[in-house]
């Protein structure tokens, strides 16, 4: 499915009715109004999503957004116009209107370099492209019929499936010239069980940038397997009790759970806290924040991940970052904007939900190292708390530090075994506390199969988190049962 | 247009004639949809324009333009269906974006249940819900409100220290839906909104909080002084908070939190998760469900209201409708399709809700947080841990510990759990501290007991 970069960018110049040097003019011209840095972000968005229910596949849907996002900057202050009308007179006045914020002398930034050089970690051009629509339909009821015979008491199955290819351009008066072609897919299976009175659900799901063929390979392995994943979760769910209410040891099974540090330390190292002062990190460089086990980093740079970039949003390839090593504090993650302004150098974190969104410092992968403990013996350690292995999401208020997330599958440890099934609750904590009680980290690393979207100031992006299976050794479960 | 006289001029609104260019795109695009082959066809168009001002730090920090125009389709043949999605609006475009919902609607499967409202169900009368009030507010006029919602945030106590500042907007939106049986409508409203952000400190750490409004009217948005000085008030009553001790006690929502607690009974009624089997309040038209003491009615044609419509999302009328009467279930809020599927008839609810009122009899709220006596008064919640299947409830929550009817002292870093069927039928008081500004109509509830734990 692989395009050449020169040839896609070629197209997606051609299809806004632009050409190179009407970026250049238009630039410049922003620059004239003295301002310190003018950047043009252009962007095509083709995605489809086929979903099935009731055992038919009834609903296909098709979408194309494109657009412009014209940014001046001068000083802390951002003139910001986008427009998804995409020709030279519709630009030109984008570029006057985000230049308008200019209101003193222009300080140029110093240039970047163009076309710095960086690793194409997924292939371009169309991820759908090599599965016919025919494919796509046979997938969809074939994977039905399969996970419905996995159990009597399965009463409804949804799957969708999903591919989309993001191409956009960046341009900036820095010198920065660049482009990329982000394939995105995912898969996901929801099954409602029924038992007498009782009805649970089970979700599974993943995702990257990768083919859509990758699914459909080896009589469709990896979705029977979610397949089996979401009725063993919902069927489990069936037998669970009421989870426990206060604060208690907690193990969080490897993968999915690294949500936690996601919203634990993840947002708060976000470098627009850090320059507004709003993280309960600020100015704690240096510092110790976590239990000396944890090495927690964000890695735009893995092959293929859907927290993955080869360029952010703002044309920095992407990097691996180191937050906090040993449980030291060691550095935050940074747009240009922020980064500049504070001193500090880019570290590949600028995103954008779109064209028609402000670039902010966002996560790409971000996980927690793996460790020495054996998983079991974790378990083992804990004579009465609770196992989580599933969870829905999550949210941080990072001034206060207080986040919450919420468990989907989880179990009671009873004299260092899993016992009862418990109802899904949410967790609460204050990173401080809970970073540094996390008191034993497993071996087993691993990362979630690729489904997270992070949300913040309204804008979703897709982000990746991971850890090994992890102690805690108190936080508040907020179950019914006292 | 030159940047200074850009800057003092008023925002570039849409010109009288949008709905009619807008309603002349819907009728292209279905005449192509049936051209290509559609039995039946369907078409929303929108455009709109913003204009978000933010001040921090007493100066300007952001100007944001926004200018999109978006069409959808949707095709049926034979009870196939096919949707497209696109921004572009080229005459090539709508050829391609219509051929590609044909395309997809060849490759579903038929549903008996897709397809267009019955004709006599469509809207036929469109009286002028008072939502467009497009008012020539300048660039400058926003920059001004962003800083004084700023400036009055900062100026408020010495404890508030400058955070992510307050902001001031304007939006015009016209959208015209359209069918294949000959129903189209258009609809334009405004929405100006004013919002402020506030961080306090103080040794024991950092508190943020915020406030907002928004109204058609720009007139009638709450003053940036105003704004300012609540987002700052709200921050600083969270300082120095304390901890309860985990157990099961009396909850009380105010009348800010309270429509959280409410819309997981809407979602529970609502025709897509109840055919689907995600509700825990399957077959549960006239049970009871709720305490007899709620009573939620709909009025979807309130004047002056962004959510008010003539129409739901399939331009199918919308009425008023009791919901909820005395705890018994009366209607599901059902769309056209979600209707077929449970064999009933639409209710006008495709796309949601409206207005919805609380009608109960009212508490005075000294009174009610006397009744509680002792218990928690719930002011801010986060995550959301709602399981809708099996009405299993688990939130984070912040708010205040209330002792012998009193306010006693700030609490943070809590859950609180239930079950929506307990928590529902265990509602024992009303406020009468009502608030009217989104969905619901309400004033705080009282829940006679929920888990509530700590560390």
């Amino acid at each position: 499915m692989s395009d050449s970069p020169t040839q896609s960018r070629q197209d997606l110049l051609d299809q806004a009715e632009l050409t190179d040097q009407d970026l250049a003019l238009n630039v410049t011209d922003m620059m004239d109004s003295q301002i310190d840095d003018a950047e043009l972000f252009i962007q095509h968005n083709r995605s489809e999503a086929w979903a099935l229910e009731d055992g038919k596949v009834k609903d296909g849907s098709f979408s194309v957004s494109q657009g412009v996002g014209v940014r001046a900057i001068t000083g802390e202050k951002t003139g910001f116009a986008h427009t998804n009308e995409l020709n030279e007179r519709a630009l030109r006045k984008a570029c006057v209107m985000a230049a308008s914020i200019a209101d003193r002398g222009g300080n140029r930034r110093a240039e970047a370099p163009s076309d710095v050089p960086f690793r194409r970690l997924y292939p371009g051009g169309d991820p759908t492209a090599g599965v016919t629509n025919d494919d796509k339909v046979r997938f969809l009821s074939e994977l039905d019929q399969f996970t419905r015979a996995l159990d009597p008491r399965i009463a409804e199955v949804s799957i969708s499936i999903r591919g989309s290819t993001d191409r956009v351009l960046v341009y900036g008066s820095d010198g920065t010239n660049q482009f990329d072609d982000r394939p995105l897919v995912n898969c996901r299976i929801h099954v409602i069980v029924k038992d007498g009175n009782r009805t649970e659900s089970g979700t599974d799901g993943s995702g990257g940038r990768y083919p859509l063929d990758m699914f459909f390979r080896d009589d469709f392995a990896t979705a029977k397997d979610m397949a089996r994943e979401a009725v063993r979760m919902a069927i489990t769910k069936l037998d669970s009790v009421a989870a426990p209410a206060g604060e208690m040891p907690v193990v969080l099974g490897p993968g999915w759970a690294g949500v936690l540090l996601h919203e634990a330390v993840g947002h708060g190292l976000e470098g627009d806290c850090e320059r507004k002062n709003t993280s309960c990190f600020s100015g704690k460089i240096g510092e110790k924040v976590a239990n000396e086990l944890c090495t927690v980093v964000d890695d735009a740079t893995l092959d293929g991940r859907r927290g993955s970039l080869s360029i952010d949003d703002e044309g920095t390839p992407g990097q691996r970052t180191v937050l906090i090593e040993d449980g030291i504090l060691r550095g935050f993650m940074w747009d240009k904007h922020n980064a500049i302004l504070t001193g500090n150098q880019s570290t590949g974190n600028g995103r954008r939900e779109s064209f028609a969104s402000l670039t902010i410092p966002r996560m790409t992968n971000t996980f927690l190292l793996g460790g020495d403990s054996d998983p079991e013996d974790i378990v083992r350690s804990v004579s009465k708390g609770v196992y989580c292995s599933a969870f829905s999401g999550g949210q941080v208020d990072p001034s206060s530090g207080r986040f919450v997330f919420a468990t989907t599958e989880a179990y009671l440890i009873e004299d260092g075994k899993l016992t009862s099934p418990i109802h899904g609750c949410m967790l609460t904590g204050y990173p401080w506390d809970v970073m540094n009680s996390i008191t034993m980290v497993g071996s087993d690393f691993a990362l979630d199969p690729g489904v997270g979207t992070c949300g913040k100031q309204g804008q979703g992006v897709p982000v990746g988190v991971g850890q090994p299976t992890i102690k805690v050794e108190q936080i508040t479960v907020g179950g019914t049962s006292t | 247009m030159t940047q200074e006289a850009l800057a003092a001029e008023a925002i570039e609104l849409h010109d009288e004639n949008v709905a009619t260019e807008l309603s002349d795109l819907v009728e292209k695009l279905i005449e192509e949809a049936q051209r290509q082959g559609a039995h039946q066809s369907s078409a929303t168009v929108s455009d709109s324009i913003s204009v978000d001002v933010s001040a921090r730090e007493r100066d300007i920090e952001n100007i944001a333009y926004e200018q999109g125009r978006a069409f959808r389709v949707s095709v049926y043949v034979d009870h196939r269906e096919g949707t497209a999605v696109t921004s572009d609006v080229s005459d090539g475009a709508i050829r391609d974006t219509v051929a590609q919902a044909l395309s997809i609607a060849r490759f579903t499967e038929a549903d008996a249940c897709n397809g267009l409202p019955d004709q006599d169900r469509l809207a036929t009368e469109f009286p002028d819900l008072e939502q467009n009030f497009p008012q020539p507010v300048s660039i400058e006029q926003l920059k001004s409100d962003a800083l004084s919602a700023d400036s009055a945030s900062l100026d408020f106590d010495p404890c508030i220290m400058p955070a992510n500042g307050a902001s001031a907007s304007q939006t015009a939106t016209c959208s015209v839906r359209g069918n294949s049986l000959g129903f189209i409508n258009a609809n334009r409203y405004t929405i100006y909104g004013r919002s402020a952000t506030a961080l306090a400190r103080s040794d024991a750490g950092m508190q943020t909080d915020y406030w907002f409004d928004q109204n058609c009217q720009f007139g009638r948005i709450e003053s940036a002084e105003f704004i300012g000085r609540e987002a700052a008030q709200r921050a600083l009553r969270r300082l120095n908070p304390r901890t309860v001790a985990t157990g099961t006690y009396p909850v009380m929502y105010d009348r800010w939190t309270a429509p959280s607690l409410l819309y997981p009974l809407i979602d529970a009624i609502s025709g897509g998760n109840l055919y689907r089997q995600e509700s825990y309040l399957q077959d549960s038209l006239n049970t009871q469900v709720a305490t007899s003491r709620m009573t939620l009615r709909e009025y979807p044609h309130i004047r002056n209201r962004i959510q008010s419509r003539n129409c739901d999302a399939d331009g199918v009328t919308t009425c008023e409708h009791t919901i909820i009467d005395s705890g018994v279930v009366n209607t599901y809020l059902l769309g056209t399709y979600s209707a077929r599927r449970l064999k009933l008839a639409s209710t006008g609810h495709a796309g949601g809700v409206t207005n919805i009122h609380v009608e109960a009899d009212l508490t005075p709220i000294d009174e009610l947080l006397n009744q509680m006596n002792q218990g928690l008064l719930v002011t801010s919640l986060i995550g959301s841990g709602t399981n809708l299947v099996t009405g299993d409830y688990s939130c984070g929550a912040a708010g205040f510990w209330v002792e012998n009817g009193e306010i006693a002292y700030p609490v943070d870093n809590i859950t609180i759990a239930s079950n929506l069927d307990l928590m529902y039928k265990g509602i024992v008081g009303f406020g009468d501290d009502t608030q009217d500004r989104g969905t619901f109509k309400t004033g705080s509830i009282l829940v006679s007991e929920m888990t509530v734990a700590s560390n």
